[in-house]
């Protein structure tokens, strides 16, 4: 008897059917992955499971026995804890507040007894074997740790049933390492995890089965025997994507576009110099607080370098603003697209032409609309931008790959020499994906320099043509993309400081 | 078919507004008959109006940048003040208007300032220049009005064309074009995107500060036009005039479709509240309520625009959630 099965789950949102007749069985102490592309219906169905929505029809049955859950609440009653994507901790909170929010220990007279709640809190680490301090602020910590304290203050409430939406898209690896370790664990104990991602790496790593979804319908569930990421691809978009990642480009002639010596700033990087070539795909590989994203932001203005300096076309380039950056021809895509990149609640147009709107006035700053809007079809069309008539919709009412889409289209749109992506497919479903990849690799050979920053091992392989490994702040190498493994930029990322030079 | 669910929420407020605010007429004129439709009480319906559009609209830009400026009611007090004391001194009207636009765009610009290069919060920062102009007000009359001013002035609002009200002539076409120009002039675009998403906004190129301080600068200038026409309507500059005007002109704003948080504004949208703002506050004076009653309703409205505003986002976010 499966501890948790659904029948038969059909749900429409107006005209609109997400879910159509999906039918899937999870076992107690297995890692079940459910996976899809963006709109497939994963999360859905498990906001259906986790009583967010209620199903139109179809059947929801723990241990054999159907259940009604028709909010979070009855959710907990029968055991099923959602950790959602964005995180609902309270920054200012300490921890133990964080885990027993609502539900902390008092006295008679209804204060709260503290040596209890701490006690009780360590406790609950301990239970999952992480020490941390009870105490602390819980904004304080990294945003891994904070992810435990979500999951300790689900798993504190006796959930038998864990739901994990995309739970590792803002960890490093390292923190990804420490969560799946954490899973198993849980897994042993004989907890259920119900494990959504759009990395099939990882999925592959950490699952016993995956369940793909495609169009709101159930194709199949694979086992460990059947777990071969093509296979998965295969079944997710219904056809094959023989090639994940478009050719390396071609030597070209070594034109420099950008360089930077002896960069340092805010104490975030120290000492980093390199340089992007016209036409070539330069990764920049680093976990997060390696100091890459500091690095973008002082190269396109966005923030002051303390020391060196940048040339840019081989002239000396001051970063003052980033208005400024992007007349020299700099673009920045910004990694978290939501609250950095795009204009939710505005249109597809009018955030693809944000960045070009001194050129779309005439000389009494009078906007040409027509020519707005021309540009940004011309973009919906080659980056292949769905639904195809999106062009006055609402930002927020795109998928995430097409949201990212969008995000590129309004640094094409203003025709950079230099291009910097920061996390460009963060979030992304594997057709977009790929999409974006090709695109980037055609902008190189059209003689684009491209400086991609990224912690995704494969992407940064799959797609560079040198690779710049930062850790700490430190640029540890610039390798040459040769049938370059992850060991070896891993091995770089960590190599003692002597070594380097 | 998003486009059109955004076209119709967009026209839908519109038509629920110009609906409601035909039915308080038609009900008013039966219930009320002549008393209501009497000419004397359509003027005195329109008579404040044109202040009240000019406030509203100065908002609706600072509303759009996901600010809000309290000091409007202030600002007209004072330049109403300076403007009045001037001329009494026997300064030239065209001087003494100039001067008086001025200060009001140096205030625009103080607001705007504390805002965006100190980084003070816009309701904070509002809230102190309002008290410090009204201030300075009661200090410069002692209380006093300031009147005899030259007939060359107040004629300017005094005036007709064509049987309408200069006053509202100049408001409505000041209003006019602003709302035209709002999605079509560069600077008046980038304030949607400021609003929308300021991080986002600084990342892709726009001026932020520039930005910002250019729709305080409007709200202050609107609210000093609103004072040249309301001291030469009346005749008199007094530190009392404009007395929560925000309010009226923020639940104007918020009813015409103006998001709080930002983003969003709609100038026809603006006008129709401002219509109805006035309209409720007549038929209360008409079940003789009186008006000293004024102030309070446009809280009242303001407090129930803003909470249909959140059922509304809700509901959209509900059906929305499938994202």
């Amino acid at each position: 008897m499966s501890l948790l099965e659904v029948r038969k789950i059909n749900k429409s949102f107006g005209s609109n059917k997400v879910l159509t007749d999906v039918s899937i069985s999870f076992e107690a102490g297995e890692i079940h992955s459910i996976v899809g592309e963006n709109g497939a219906g994963k999360s859905t169905l498990m906001k259906i499971i986790g009583g967010i929505h209620s199903c139109d029809s179809g059947e929801i049955l723990v241990d054999g026995h159907p259940v009604q859950i028709h909010s979070p609440i009855d959710a907990f009653k029968h055991g099923i804890g959602i950790v959602h994507q964005e995180l609902s901790i309270a920054g200012n909170m300490t921890v133990a507040q964080n885990v027993f929010v609502n539900r902390e220990p008092t006295n008679k007279w209804g204060f709260i007894n503290w040596t209890e709640l701490y006690e009780k809190t360590n406790a609950e680490f301990e239970k999952i074997g992480v020490k941390i301090d009870p105490k602390v602020p819980a904004g304080s910590l990294s945003v891994g740790m904070q992810q435990i304290v979500e999951i300790v203050k689900i798993l504190s409430q006796n959930v038998k049933i864990l739901i994990m939406d995309e739970p590792t898209s803002a960890l490093s690896d390292k923190e990804v390492d420490h969560l799946f370790q954490l899973l198993k664990k849980l897994k042993a104990k004989g907890t259920l995890i119900i494990f959504i991602s759009h990395k099939l790496k990882e999925i592959t790593y950490l699952s016993d089965r995956v369940s793909v979804l495609r169009d709101g319908r159930f194709i199949g569930t694979l086992d460990r025997e059947n777990m071969q990421i093509p296979k998965i691809i295969n079944m997710m978009v219904g056809r094959n994507i023989d090639q994940l990642y478009p050719e390396k480009g071609k030597k070209g002639d070594q034109k420099e576009v950008f360089r930077l010596e002896h960069g340092s700033g805010k104490g975030k990087f120290t000492d980093v110099s390199f340089r992007l070539y016209a036409g070539e795909i330069t990764g920049m590989f680093g976990l997060v607080g390696s100091g890459r994203t500091e690095l973008a932001y002082s190269i396109f203005g966005a923030d002051r370098l303390d020391q060196g300096t940048m040339y840019l076309n081989g002239e000396k380039y001051e970063a003052k603003s980033p208005i400024k950056a992007i007349e020299m021809g700099i673009g920045y895509l910004s990694e978290d697209r939501k609250n950095l990149g795009l204009f939710l609640d505005m249109s597809v147009k009018d955030n693809t032409v944000v960045t070009i709107l001194q050129k779309l006035c005439n000389k009494l700053s009078f906007l040409n609309d027509q020519q707005a809007a021309d540009q940004t079809k011309g973009y919906i069309g080659e980056l292949q931008i769905h639904p195809e008539d999106c062009l006055l919709s609402k930002v927020k009412n795109l998928s995430g790959g097409n949201q990212q889409k969008v995000l590129l289209a309004k640094w094409l749109v203003s025709q950079p020499k230099l291009l910097i992506v920061d996390e460009p497919t963060r979030g992304v479903d594997v057709g977009a994906k790929s999409m974006i990849h090709f695109m980037l690799r055609k902008l190189a050979d059209q003689g684009m320099a491209i400086l991609m920053i990224s912690s995704e091992l494969p992407e940064i392989i799959g797609l560079s043509d040198k690779v710049i490994v930062m850790h700490e702040g430190r640029c540890k190498g610039v390798l040459e993309n040769v049938d370059l493994t992850e060991e070896e930029i891993m091995t770089c990322a960590f190599r003692e400081e002597e070594d380097v030079i | 078919m998003k486009d059109q669910k955004k076209l119709i929420t967009v026209n839908g407020r519109v038509i629920t507004l110009t609906l409601i605010i035909i039915v308080i007429f038609i009900a008013m004129s039966i219930i009320k008959g002549e008393l209501f439709y009497a000419r004397s009480n359509i003027q005195a319906i329109f008579s404040n109006l044109s202040y009240d559009l000019l406030l509203a609209c100065g908002m609706t830009f600072v509303l759009i940048l996901g600010g809000i400026d309290l000091s409007v009611g202030s600002i007209l007090a004072f330049v109403g003040v300076i403007v009045t004391l001037l001329l009494q001194k026997g300064m030239a009207v065209p001087l003494a208007i100039l001067i008086g636009l001025s200060s009001s765009i140096v205030l625009g610009a103080i607001n705007g300032g504390l805002v965006a290069k100190f980084n003070i919060a816009p309701f904070i920062a509002t809230l102190g220049t309002m008290s410090i102009l009204r201030g300075i007000c009661y200090v410069l009359t002692s209380g006093y009005f300031i009147a005899n001013l030259p007939v060359a002035y107040t004629k300017i609002a005094r005036g007709s064309m064509a049987g309408i009200p200069n006053k509202i002539l100049i408001s409505l076409t000041i209003m006019a074009v602003l709302a035209v120009l709002s999605t079509r002039i560069r600077g008046f675009k980038q304030m949607y995107y400021v609003g929308g998403n300021a991080q986002a906004a600084f990342l892709s190129g726009i001026p932020v500060v520039k930005t910002t301080l250019l729709g305080y600068v409007i709200s202050g200038l609107m609210a000093g036009i609103a004072a040249i026409l309301m001291t030469s309507t009346l005749g008199m500059g007094q530190a009392g005039f404009g007395l929560s005007f925000e309010t009226k002109a923020i639940a104007a704003a918020v009813i015409g479709g103006a998001n709080m948080h930002g983003g969003e504004g709609s100038f026809l949208g603006t006008a129709l509240g401002v219509i109805l703002v006035a309209l409720v506050n007549n038929v209360f004076i008409m079940f003789n309520g009186s008006p000293n009653w004024s102030v309070g309703i446009s809280g009242i409205i303001l407090l129930l625009a803003a909470a249909v505003d959140i059922i509304r986002v809700k509901s959209q976010t509900r059906s929305e959630a499938r994202k």
